[in-house]
This record gives structure tokens, C-alpha cells and sequence, in this order.
């Protein structure tokens, strides 16, 4: 409605804007959709993801960087995902199943990655893909999921403890190569 | 290296190329296109349906009134016959014969 009562020239700015954006940031909001939910609905996601960024783009205050904003609005994203689905982002229970002999022939190290990630809990989750995926500092992490500092930390050391866990359990980590 | 560092480094040699799908952008453009002319759609439906509604009550208000007049002009318990013969109609719902002989009135004519 708002936009209906701009003149043509600002609607073009705004769409030019918001399509720089786009270019910008739309690899990483993929990568991030990726790890938190799944490849298949990822693409669907970013869409929704853009389509909000688009929607708030005047609300935008440049308090915090774009980039750390529209982080934010993958997380809520991914999240309203999983409420509306309200299931597991990937079959982490077929994987219980496979036998360990067969296990390495029918899922490579990445997919177990994968499914180690996304076999953390919603709120894990989020905190672990910004952090150690996306690289993001602590600061920001706290940014996109509106939380204090120590409670990135909290979260990250209990994420860590988990996804060493799950792999552990499936083989995927030998005896000390990696320490965290 | 730091355990941080650590595990980025291997979520790193883990990591999944992504491609964007093609026309992404153009579905964006087309999603955020249509929420923003729905809008302007649902109104000017519901403009048209108001005005076909108020149109419609003129109508019916008109017919009414129409129908009011008519039934409150007509003289009402008077009734003519072909030949200009008046009746009246008593209380008890039949005729006056009488008066066309008694009161020579051309009522036909007002009528």
C-alpha cells in the first residue's frame, strides 16, 4: 500500500536498491538457509527471505550492518519453517538406521556434517551457522539472533559438544585429528 | 590454531557448493509485484461492489416506493365497473349499490 503513493522515480531507487542487495548478500542467505534447514526448501526460503528484506526495507535503520540484518530476518525465516512444518529439517532418523559398515558407502563426510548440523536444536542451530559457517564475529551473532554476547557463547559451547558428539558417534572424526 | 578455527576449518573442507537457481530474481520481482498490486485489485473490486450495491438498493428503494405510492393513491374500497358504475365496499367487505343511485357523481372522470 505504502509504495502505491510513491512517485515512480523513488519506487525505481527502491527497486534498484533492493536489487544490489540482492546481489550482495544472496549467496551467503542460501548458504546460511542451507545449513539451517535444507537444500530443498533453501531456495524457497531465500525467495520468502527477500521478499521481507523487501517489505522492511524503509524500517531498515542502519543500526547494524545490511548484512547482519538480513541474517536476522534467514534465521526468523528458517524458523517460521520449522513451526509450520514442525518436523526435523532433514531424515536424521533414517540415518540411526543405516548400519556402520554401510554407513560410509551411502553417506559421504558432508552429508554427515549436514545432517550433524541440522540435528541441533532451532536455537543451536542458528548460533552455530552464524558463528562457524558464516563466520561471524560474536558480536554480530548477537545482532542477528537478538540475544547478549554470553549467550552466543553458551550456546556455541553446548552446539560444539553436540555436533563433535554426533559425529563421533557416526565415525566421522578420527581419534584427535580435530580439537574444538 | 584455536578449537574455533578448528572447526571452521573443517566445516570449511565440508562445505556444499550452492547454485542459484535460474530466474530467482525474476520470481522475487513478480512475488513482491503481485502483494503490492493485490491490494490495489481488492479495492477497486470492493469500490465496484459498492457501487453495484448501492446501485441495487436504488433500485429496490425505488421499486418500493413506487409500489408505496400507487397503493396509497389508489382509492382504496372503491372499485369501477365498465360501465362507470361506482361500489363502494362497507365494513363488512361488500358492496354499496345504492350510492350510484342515490349521489350522481361522475367520480369515473376524477378517477
Amino acid at each position: 500500500m505504502r509504495s502505491h503513493q510513491e512517485p515512480v522515480h523513488r519506487k525505481v531507487d527502491r527497486l534498484e536498491l533492493f536489487r544490489s542487495i540482492y546481489e550482495a548478500n544472496e549467496a551467503r542467505v542460501r548458504k546460511t538457509l542451507f545449513w539451517l534447514v535444507s537444500q530443498d526448501l533453501a531456495d524457497d526460503l531465500v525467495q520468502e527471505v527477500f521478499v521481507r528484506v523487501w517489505n522492511h526495507l524503509d524500517d531498515f535503520r542502519g543500526e547494524s550492518q545490511v548484512s547482519t540484518w538480513i541474517y536476522r530476518i534467514s534465521v526468523n525465516v528458517a524458523q517460521d519453517s520449522f513451526r509450520k512444518r514442525k518436523e526435523l529439517p532433514t531424515g536424521v532418523d533414517d540415518l540411526e538406521v543405516i548400519a556402520p559398515d554401510n554407513q560410509e558407502r551411502l553417506l559421504s563426510q558432508k552429508q554427515l556434517v549436514a545432517q550433524g548440523i541440522r540435528k541441533l536444536s532451532d536455537t543451536l542451530r542458528g548460533a552455530f551457522v552464524l558463528f562457524y559457517q558464516q563466520e561471524l564475529s560474536l558480536r554480530e551473532v548477537a545482532e542477528a539472533l537478538g540475544i547478549s554476547e554470553g549467550t552466543v557463547k553458551s550456546r556455541l559451547h553446548e552446539g560444539r559438544e553436540a555436533f563433535k558428539a554426533f559425529l563421533l558417534k557416526h565415525g566421522t572424526l578420527r581419534g584427535g585429528t580435530y580439537e574444538w | 590454531m584455536s578449537g574455533d578455527d578448528n572447526l571452521k576449518t573443517f566445516l570449511k573442507k565440508n562445505d556444499v557448493p550452492l547454485e542459484r537457481p535460474a530466474h530467482e530474481w525474476e520470481s522475487i520481482v513478480h512475488r513482491i509485484s503481485r502483494q503490492e498490486v493485490q491490494p490495489v485489485l481488492t479495492s477497486q473490486k470492493r469500490f465496484i461492489r459498492f457501487r453495484l450495491a448501492m446501485a441495487g438498493g436504488l433500485i429496490a428503494g425505488g421499486l418500493i416506493a413506487a409500489g408505496l405510492i400507487v397503493a396509497l393513491l389508489l382509492p382504496r374500497g372503491v372499485q369501477v365497473d365498465e360501465n362507470g358504475i361506482i361500489y363502494l365496499l362497507n365494513e363488512s367487505g361488500s358492496y354499496f349499490d345504492e350510492l350510484n343511485s342515490d349521489v350522481d357523481l361522475d367520480l369515473s372522470e376524477s378517477l
